[in-house]
């Protein structure tokens, strides 16, 4: 049934079809507004739905690239529309199918301006998400790559809070500023090797005095996306400012593509480089993770508070790829995919209790179990996850990079794990701020616990959240043999310096 | 609610009696079955078995006691827990307060981290690392507006400045040549 079905390409342009859909309705702005709701939810369901094909489809024991398909693009300069998943990147994909129906439930009440341009934007970026994930041709994939920032700058900067246009020029400037780095090294490698096959590239072998360049080239974009300190301001500001369903995909994806750059290219590109560099990813994973932390522990805003957060799990992430080692890597993956759903779910948390009161401030609430016991529990369990309480997803990503940190060193363990202590620390005071303590606002005495709505919303993310959890093996079979392969060939290019890089002259 | 407490209860008092030759008596090796390890030189439990007798009944004492001191502070002369805190504030205050642990971490631990999280934040963030692309806009957009001036509109000032260029150009054509 598979064969011959271009599965990762209708994949990537179906959110695209909608969006051009929703361009055409007729009407006046209300019956638009909710064409364009409906429209895009039956959009991003159907494409959850072909993605599963992937789930099933996907065949756990192979290393490399499947699903493949590949269309000559620019033949002149060797590049091709090529796409394909493989271990690292096929889970990335059904992150994004899975949190896009929950964006566009999550938006449907709390967006009532521009509703067509709204659901618009979240197909295209759907469109270029996937892409990002799927492109095994370096252009495609800074094509996407780049494209992704252009929605995500209209959702922040057009559906934003009060800051919103300062928060969005930040976004995009930060984030481009790397990017074009990345070009400049994307040129240097496709003159070396003569083509932008991503599997090409990494079979290459460049010089190890180019791989230095090259390799501060890609971290001065990837280290934006992750974000890294200390480049990680823009994203408390795009966080604080964008509307709820923004922020979800910001941190459940988005995030995600710089840790996605370190694997797919600096890491397996530029080995020596990456056995070089990685003092320094260490120190600044390690500083991401008590800075960050240290710095939401202070916060007085949810979003705020959860982004900083957000910041240091991805440090562990970093830590992670860098161990190069398999549980060190498996472990950043699986932090990778355990945030997306966790962080997406915090995120949403929020949005609904701004939904009810219009504020973030954390002093602003107090006591919210006594009327709200569904949303206190719901919103325990991903503060339990966040924290990465054992039985929840949070928990095996953290174990894993921690067991793979400690192969490198005693004390790069020990400082990681200082994350997770402080983790528990803003993450339960946060709690017992919002959710404990006694009802004593008074326009806090008649808000409603969650709707039906919002249980379907939250319901896929609890499923995960417990199920990652506690079989995580469903999930890691997915990446073992890719990273097994990656972390062998990187060991092999580290043996033999030179002879790889020859070999290919 | 009783009946948990009286099953409790005769836990307390018989669960020793009953136990006490297979968890630290003669049986214990066969009962902990290596799940607990003792060297072949420890001698712990024998020697337990050896204290003086009043270290064994010690427990027992120190118990009773307590009955009877709570039996006369709480059922003969309940106003006396009262004056005793008034006589002695210093230990009472000490006792209530846990001995000041939750303070002494509070002093130790979390005002440190909150005001380095604060500095972090307040310094590092938002002064520091902020300041540098806010700095650099307000750099562009102050340099934009002082060289706006240079575009008066006055042809007679653009034909000088041509002028000038050319009188720099031909300087550097004939000292360079």
């Amino acid at each position: 049934m598979l064969a011959g079905l271009p599965l990762l390409s209708i994949l990537t342009f179906l959110p695209l079809v909608g969006a051009g859909i929703i361009a055409i309705i007729p009407g006046d702005a209300a019956t638009t507004g909710n064409t364009a709701r409906w429209t895009a939810l039956w959009t991003t369901l159907v494409v959850f739905l072909l993605s599963l094909l992937l789930w099933t489809g996907f065949d756990q024991h192979v290393a490399g690239y499947q699903f493949t398909e590949r269309v000559t693009w620019l033949p002149d300069f060797n590049v091709a529309y090529s796409v394909g998943v493989d271990g690292i990147s096929v889970l990335f994909v059904l992150l994004a199918t899975v949190l896009m129906p929950l964006c566009i439930l999550a938006s449907w009440e709390s967006v009532h301006e521009r509703v067509r341009e709204y659901m618009m934007a979240f197909l295209i970026l759907e469109t270029m998400m996937i892409g990002m994930f799927v492109a095994t041709d370096f252009i495609l994939f800074y094509v996407f790559f780049e494209g992704v920032l252009i929605p995500m700058y209209l959702i922040i900067g057009v559906w934003g809070g009060p800051r919103r246009v300062y928060a969005s020029f930040k976004f995009f400037l930060f984030t481009f500023a790397g990017s074009v780095l990345m070009l400049l090294a994307l040129l240097a490698m496709w003159f070396h090797a003569g083509t932008t096959d991503i599997t090409a590239l990494t079979r290459t072998g460049f010089p190890p005095q180019m791989q230095f360049w090259l390799f501060l080239a890609f971290l001065a974009s990837f280290a934006v996306k992750v974000p890294m300190w200390p480049v990680h301001t823009w994203l408390p500001d795009a966080h604080v400012e964008a509307p709820t369903a923004g922020s979800v995909i910001l941190a459940g994806v988005l995030l995600k593509m710089g840790a996605y750059g370190f694997l797919r290219f600096s890491v397996p590109m530029l080995p020596q480089a990456s056995a070089q560099f990685a003092p320094l990813m260490y120190a600044l994973g390690v500083i991401a993770v008590i800075y960050t932390s240290l710095v939401a522990l202070a916060q007085t805003d949810m979003k705020k508070l959860i982004a900083y957060s957000s910041i240091a799990h991805m440090g562990i992430v970093v830590i992670g790829i860098f161990t190069f080692d398999v549980q060190g890597i498996e472990g950043a993956l699986f932090q990778m995919l355990s945030h997306g759903i966790v962080s997406a779910a915090l995120f949403l948390c929020v949005g609904v209790i701004y939904d009810r009161m219009h504020t973030r401030e954390i002093a602003r609430y107090g006591g919210l179990a006594v009327r709200m016991p569904a949303y206190a529990t719901v919103f325990m369990l991903f503060t339990m996850a966040s924290i990465g309480l054992p039985g929840t997803a949070g928990f095996v990503g953290e174990f894993l990079v921690l067991v793979g940190a400690f192969q490198v060193s005693f004390w790069l363990a020990l400082l990681g794990s200082f994350g997770m202590i402080l983790g528990a620390a803003y993450m339960l005071y946060l709690y017992r701020r919002v959710i404990f303590g006694a009802l004593t606002k008074p326009d806090l005495r008649s808000i409603l616990d969650l709707s039906p709505r919002e249980v379907a919303v939250f319901a896929p993310l609890v499923v995960l959240t417990l199920w990652m959890g506690i079989y995580p093996s469903s999930f890691t079979h997915y990446f073992n043999a890719t990273v097994s392969a990656m972390v062998t060939q990187h060991q092999a290019a580290l043996a033999v310096p030179h002879a790889v890089g020859l070999a290919a002259r | 609610m009783w009946v948990p407490l009286v099953l409790l209860s005769l836990g307390a008092v018989f669960a020793g009696w009953l136990l006490h030759g297979l968890f630290i008596g003669a049986d214990q090796a066969a009962f902990w079955h290596g799940a607990i390890f003792t060297a072949s030189d420890n001698t712990v439990l024998e020697d337990a078995e050896h204290v003086p007798a009043i270290v064994s009944l010690l427990p027992t004492i120190v118990g009773i006691a307590g009955l009877v001191m709570s039996y006369w502070f709480y059922v003969l002369s309940p106003g006396l827990p009262g004056q005793l805190a008034q006589r002695f504030q210093p230990v009472y205050q000490f006792l209530m307060h846990k001995w000041y642990f939750d303070e002494l971490y509070d002093f130790v631990f979390v005002r440190p981290a909150m005001w380095l999280a604060r500095e972090f934040w307040h310094v590092g963030d938002e002064k520091i690392i902020d300041g540098v692309p806010n700095g650099l806009a307000a750099l562009t957009a102050d340099g934009s507006e002082q060289v706006v001036r240079i575009q008066t509109g006055s042809i007679a000032v653009y034909a000088f400045t041509m002028l000038i260029g050319l009188v720099v150009l031909i300087s550097v054509f004939v000292m360079f040549r």
